[in-house]
């Protein structure tokens, strides 16, 4: 499954990158701001949705084996949660900066 | 009453549109709007004043509200003894006393208790500060005094100068020679990146956290409202209460590892 992405991967950028250039032909590149910005937040979401089902995923074991502990357990994974949440606040930030520009 | 329909169908739409000329969401920005010449003259817009009056206001509050507390807390005291000083039902000295206890324990967990209670002036009123000014915007009608970044940019300056100027106390020339990294050949390349580390980056992760998360709740929840307009939009209200007490909670843990890095290399080895 991960090495057909990997092959699919590569023309499907040179595809996107190729149409984004017969887009902006008219807007001189407004075309371009928006794709990058629909880019910027849905990277930043992918990459902050994964980071934090990782980290979900651990403290949710660590409560299983020992449900003692899951008061101790559920601030630092809060911490964990809001820190790699920032990270994807600050791509949102590029779309509003970029969405301000269109 | 006619011009209320409009707010009461899709709030966003006029939060969209600035509210019209004269148009206040509340009384707290038909102050804002009062005081404006004299914030204009200042160098302050319009959407700075807003934010500006509110948080005033809400240090204005806490400041009152802790006044009281703290002469409750005198005047108990003074019947019972200190030792006797059992907290009544829900007060206001009540309320300061769980409130106490949880950021003492939540920076004693970091910090170490001696610690905890020497910085404690800072982060209980960061925690609180932050909290109010944040779920201020849930309540329709008033804006979070955290949406705009020149509110948290002050706050993460305060944090800064604390841990700089501690860091520097306790530490002396050592705060300065940690910043250049474990080995002495490395330093030229490590320190830039420490320096822009503690002094550049730190407040401005903090800033735009806030700002971010505040702003990007409040615009949620417009949109929804516009896609919505009835009940569903309430869940996001919830979900703004839930955020501002995180972003605080997150705001006040940062600044506490962040003064623990500042202060605490006593017991490094010296290198």
């Amino acid at each position: 499954m991960k090495s057909q992405i990997a092959k699919v991967l590569p023309v499907a950028t040179a595809l996107l990158l190729a149409s984004s250039t017969a887009f902006a032909q008219d807007g001189g590149g407004k075309g371009d701001i928006a794709l990058a910005a629909g880019l910027a937040i849905g990277a930043a979401a992918l990459g902050g949705t994964l980071a934090q089902g990782r980290a979900a995923a651990a403290a949710l074991e660590g409560i299983a084996r020992n449900p003692g502990a899951s008061g101790k357990l559920l601030t630092p994974m809060i911490l964990g949660l809001a820190l790699i949440e920032s990270l994807v606040i600050f791509g949102l930030l590029v779309a509003f900066q970029l969405v301000g520009k269109v | 009453m006619t011009h209320l329909l409009p707010f009461l169908l899709s709030p966003s739409a006029i939060a969209a549109e600035g509210g019209g000329p004269g148009y206040h969401y509340s009384w707290l920005q038909g102050i804002a709007h009062a005081l404006e010449p004299a914030l204009h003259s200042a160098g302050a817009n319009h959407d700075d004043a807003i934010r500006l009056v509110t948080m005033w206001a809400v240090a204005f509050f806490l400041i009152a509200l802790a006044a009281v507390g703290r002469l409750g807390l005198n005047a108990a005291m003074a019947r019972a003894g200190a030792e006797k000083y059992v907290p009544g039902s829900f007060g206001v000295f009540g309320f300061f006393d769980v409130y106490a206890n949880g950021i003492l324990n939540m920076i004693s967990g970091v910090l170490g208790k001696e610690d905890a209670k020497r910085f404690f002036w800072l982060f209980g009123s960061l925690f609180l500060f932050i909290f109010t000014c944040n779920v201020l915007g849930v309540i329709p009608g008033f804006l979070p005094a955290t949406d705009n970044v020149n509110t948290n940019l002050g706050v993460a300056l305060c944090v800064v100068v604390v841990y700089v100027v501690s860091g520097l106390k306790r530490n002396g020339m050592g705060f300065i020679k940690h910043l250049a990294g474990p080995v002495w050949w490395l330093a030229p390349l490590i320190f830039p990146i420490e320096a822009a580390g503690v002094f550049l980056i730190r407040p401005t992760s903090l800033t735009l956290r806030l700002f971010g998360n505040m702003v990007g709740d409040h615009m949620v929840f417009g949109i929804m409202s516009d896609l919505v307009p009835f009940v569903v939009p309430s869940i996001f209200l919830g979900l703004g209460i839930w955020v501002s007490f995180l972003q605080a909670f997150v705001f006040t843990l940062l600044s506490s590892i962040y003064v623990l890095l500042s202060v605490a290399h006593d017991e490094d080895d010296h290198h």
